[in-house]
Order: structure tokens, then C-alpha cells, then sequence
């Protein structure tokens, strides 16, 4: 199997989609999230510095659904 | 025609039939300021209106020439539909009433929070910014991308008012909202903090405050959230990442509570 098929099979939001559990990857990025919380916490209590912390991709897909900042306009 | 005076039409058969209305819906969310194209009208009408609905409506002179058929309820006790048209576009127009929301506070007290405007010298009655957002909380991704707007609006709203800063803080909902409240120093009251946690009822406000007054009692979070928030620093990236997940988790739980009185009117059919 080509690497690029075989990474989309890895990426668990894909299989939320290719599940049907979802009808768009904004839709099946919330499952994934909602899913996921008390990872959110586990990071939230993990030693990651507030950057790595910032960018882990979890974090970053919970952000980027959350409430937008100012700077977002700015983008 | 702009969507305002295709409005101004609507409300005024429904004065001509002697409705007593709230405007909800599109229009509602577009008066508070997010630019929406909306082909419906909904309403939010007292309990004594349902009587005799369709015929009050038929009476009046817009919509006794216009194409006018009831149409599917799920809840016609609660909730009733009329096409009264389609436009040039092909999408149809539809009048939808709802007499009792399940999300909502009988009509009579929305209707003592209501806010209203003048166009074209005549009065638009709208459900108040607050109660709007709730009635947005459904099952359906979109009302939330609604309810994510209003927020912002409703903080820009209570922060703009100087002498407000409590009940600002008490109904904090967005990260604009709370940065505005931080640029401004509003967090380094902590009276104040204190106070708006107390009157706080929404988890997201209690989210955003707690960690800037750790001290102050909380019963409406949950513990376990509660005691994370109070050891975190204001304003970092974990303060804000809590929030999300806490937005997120309301956000989950009123979509459950909205399925479920869906599936309950359904099998009652």
C-alpha cells in the first residue's frame, strides 16, 4: 500500500469518517474530540511546556473549534 | 426584496391577525448583528394564539393571496409550520411558531426580556440576546456556529456597559469576550471575580473565572473540573484548553438533552 493511503487509514478522524461516524471532518473531528477529553486533562496535568502543550495536536484541534481570539482576525 | 422588509411584511400580518410574537430564528440572529441569508420566519407565539392559527393567518391580506399550506409538525402541539411561498431562487418560504420551546421559559417571561427595534416606523419584537442563544442549543452543528457568534456579540455587549462589569463577567462566554475583559483589567478585581462566579450559571463563565479567584465557592462546576482550574494560571494555554473541553462537554450534554426530547415526541406519536 502506498505510504499516503496508508497514513489516512492511520489518522483516527479518518476512520471516524470512513465509519460513517461522521458526514465532514469538522463533524468527525468533534467526535474525536468529545472522545477524548480526559486526554485533554491528562496534557493539561502533563509536564509539557506551554508551547509544546500549545502544539500538541490535539490541543490544537480543540482550539481551533473552540471560541476564536482576537488575533484570529488578524490571520 | 431585502430580507428586513419581507420581515416588516410577515410581522405585519401576523399584528393583522392579532398575534402576540416574538421574532426568533434567522431574522432574530441577524438583528443581533451576524449577516444571515434566511428564507424562514420563525416565531416564538403565546399559548391562547394556537387557537384558530391557520384561519387568523388566511385572513390576512398577505397571506390570503399567497400560496399558503400547513406543513409537517413533529410536535404540532408545540411547534407549527406554513409554506407561505417560493421565491424567485427556487428555496421555499415558510412561517414556523412555536408555542411552547422545550428549551425555553414560557412565552410570558421571554416576552419580559424581549428587545425590540423600530424600522421603518414600526416595531420588531425580538427574543432577548440570552434566551436566543439557548433557543440555539439543538442537536443541529450549525445553531452552534450561531451560538458561537452571539456569544461573542452578547460579551462585546455586557463589556461595552462601564458600570456592568459584574454581570459581564458572570455571563463571560467567549475568548474574545475574555480577552477584552483581561486587556481591560476587569480580572484584577477580585471581589468582583468572586462575586461573578457566585452569580455565574453557565460552566464556561465559571471556567474562564475561577482560576483568577481560586478561593471562590463553586457549586455548578464539577469538582474534578473545578479543583483542575483553581491550580491553573490564568490566561495560559491549559486555562483555555479547560474552557474548550468544558464548552465542549455543555456543548455534547444539550445536544443529548435535545436528541432525547426529540426521540420522546416521536414515540409518543
Amino acid at each position: 500500500m502506498a505510504p499516503v493511503q496508508a497514513n489516512i487509514l492511520d489518522d483516527p478522524v479518518a476512520q471516524i469518517l470512513l465509519a460513517g461516524e461522521a458526514t465532514t471532518p469538522s463533524e468527525a473531528e468533534l467526535v474525536y474530540l468529545e472522545r477524548h477529553l480526559d486526554d485533554v486533562f491528562r496534557l493539561v496535568a502533563s509536564p509539557l511546556s506551554e508551547d509544546e502543550f500549545r502544539r500538541h495536536p490535539l490541543i490544537a484541534m480543540l482550539f481551533s473549534h473552540g471560541s476564536r481570539g482576537w488575533e484570529d482576525s488578524l490571520r | 426584496m431585502n430580507p428586513t422588509t419581507r420581515l416588516l411584511e410577515v410581522t405585519d400580518a401576523l399584528n393583522e391577525a392579532g398575534l402576540q410574537f416574538l421574532i426568533m430564528g434567522g431574522h432574530a440572529v441577524r438583528h443581533y448583528g451576524v449577516d444571515r441569508n434566511t428564507s424562514d420566519f420563525d416565531f416564538h407565539v403565546s399559548g391562547d394564539s394556537i387557537r384558530g392559527l391557520e384561519e387568523r393567518l388566511r385572513r390576512t391580506r398577505l397571506l390570503s393571496r399567497s400560496e399558503f399550506k400547513e406543513g409537517v409538525s413533529w410536535r404540532p402541539e408545540d411547534f407549527r409550520r406554513y409554506q407561505i411561498g417560493v421565491l424567485p431562487n427556487g428555496r421555499e418560504e415558510w412561517l414556523e411558531f412555536w408555542i411552547r420551546n422545550h428549551l425555553l421559559a414560557p412565552f410570558a417571561e421571554l416576552y419580559q426580556r424581549r428587545e425590540e427595534s423600530l424600522e421603518s416606523s414600526r416595531r420588531l419584537v425580538f427574543l432577548s440576546l440570552p434566551d436566543l442563544i439557548r433557543s440555539k442549543e439543538t442537536e443541529r452543528d450549525d445553531d452552534w456556529s450561531d451560538v458561537r457568534l452571539l456569544e461573542e456579540i452578547l460579551d462585546a455587549r455586557n463589556l461595552a456597559n462601564p458600570t456592568g462589569s459584574v454581570t459581564a463577567l458572570s455571563q463571560l462566554r467567549s475568548r474574545r469576550g475574555f480577552e477584552t475583559a483581561e486587556a481591560t483589567g476587569l480580572f484584577g478585581k477580585r471581589d468582583e471575580v468572586r462575586e461573578a462566579i457566585r452569580q455565574a450559571k453557565h460552566p464556561v463563565s465559571i471556567a474562564y473565572l475561577l482560576p483568577f479567584a481560586p478561593d471562590a465557592e463553586c457549586h455548578s462546576l464539577e469538582k474534578t473540573i473545578a479543583d483542575v482550574l483553581r491550580r491553573l494560571q490564568p490566561g495560559t494555554a491549559r486555562h483555555l484548553a479547560v474552557v474548550e473541553a468544558v464548552r465542549l462537554s455543555y456543548q455534547r450534554a444539550a445536544k443529548a438533552a435535545d436528541r432525547a426530547d426529540k426521540e420522546r415526541q416521536q414515540s409518543a406519536r
